[in-house]
């Protein structure tokens, strides 16, 4: 049986994650850090001292590109 | 289980003294604890203690709450106890305010018999040390009341932690925030 996913919560416009936890108040090696309140600087902080509650969110996928002609808009000539 | 040398490595801040915030849970709010340090893959001394970036799982809504005591009151002492070759850990946290309030009263009554799991930290900072283990919670062991006649008594509310078999476990986070 595998182990229950953490449920995760993004911060910082979904650029980190949270996991596990509601984003708030937490005891560190650097003190007490509240994750609702944090920048990029301080999770980046996080993350060097392996803090487990929090994560980088995968890269997002480029959209694919896609040649496929546009169907939607009248040809001007009609 | 191997021996190291210990060449005197302290941290640079090194004093006596307690933070005043503790770290208190219900030990039946834990979903997951850390694993503890595996006795045959350590590679330092502090190996044997240390949880390093190990998280606790809390049960969903659960989380470790902040009981704040009153500066330079919170003591700890680790005590090795048993017969010789026998010998265990029994370690006390004591904490203490100095005030008398419902709140406290409220407190004590609530947890008086109730398992915990508790985390403090030296003054120098860094990680917490954990009482209160998987199978061996920590319990208030004694806690009093105290409001002396003259003004320039101590008044207080303290109680002391114990827990046993292990020494304080170290480790780097806890969360004061309730688990999803």
């Amino acid at each position: 049986m595998s182990a229950k996913k953490p449920k995760t919560t993004p911060i910082l416009d979904g650029a980190y994650l949270v996991v596990g936890i509601v984003p708030g108040l937490c005891g560190t090696k650097l003190g007490m850090v509240d994750l609702s309140k944090i920048n990029a600087a301080k999770a980046e902080q996080l993350l060097a001292i392996g803090f487990p509650y929090l994560r980088k969110a995968p890269a997002k996928a480029e959209p694919a590109k896609t040649t496929r002609r546009r169907t939607d808009k009248k040809d001007s000539n009609e | 289980m191997n021996l190291y040398d210990f060449v005197g490595e302290i941290e640079l801040e090194e004093s006596a003294g307690l933070q005043v915030e503790v770290a208190i849970a219900a030990y039946h709010d834990i979903e997951t604890f850390p694993d503890l340090p595996d006795l045959s893959a350590g590679t330092a001394s502090k190996d044997y203690v240390d949880l390093g970036a190990s998280a606790f799982v809390m049960k969903s809504t659960k989380q470790f709450h902040k009981f704040e005591g009153s500066l330079e009151k919170n003591a700890f002492s680790s005590q090795l106890v048993g017969a010789r070759g026998a010998k265990s850990f029994e370690n006390t946290l004591t904490i203490m305010k100095n005030a008398m309030n419902s709140h406290l009263c409220g407190w004590l009554r609530a947890n008086r018999n109730r398992p915990l799991v508790v985390g403090f930290k030296p003054l120098m900072g860094g990680q917490f040390l954990i009482l209160g283990t998987p199978g061996l919670w920590a319990e208030i062991d004694e806690g009093s009341i105290e409001v002396p006649g003259e003004v320039a008594g101590e008044k207080m509310t303290m109680f002391t932690v114990r827990s046993i078999f292990y020494p304080p476990l170290f480790i780097d986070a806890l969360p004061f925030t309730p688990a999803v």
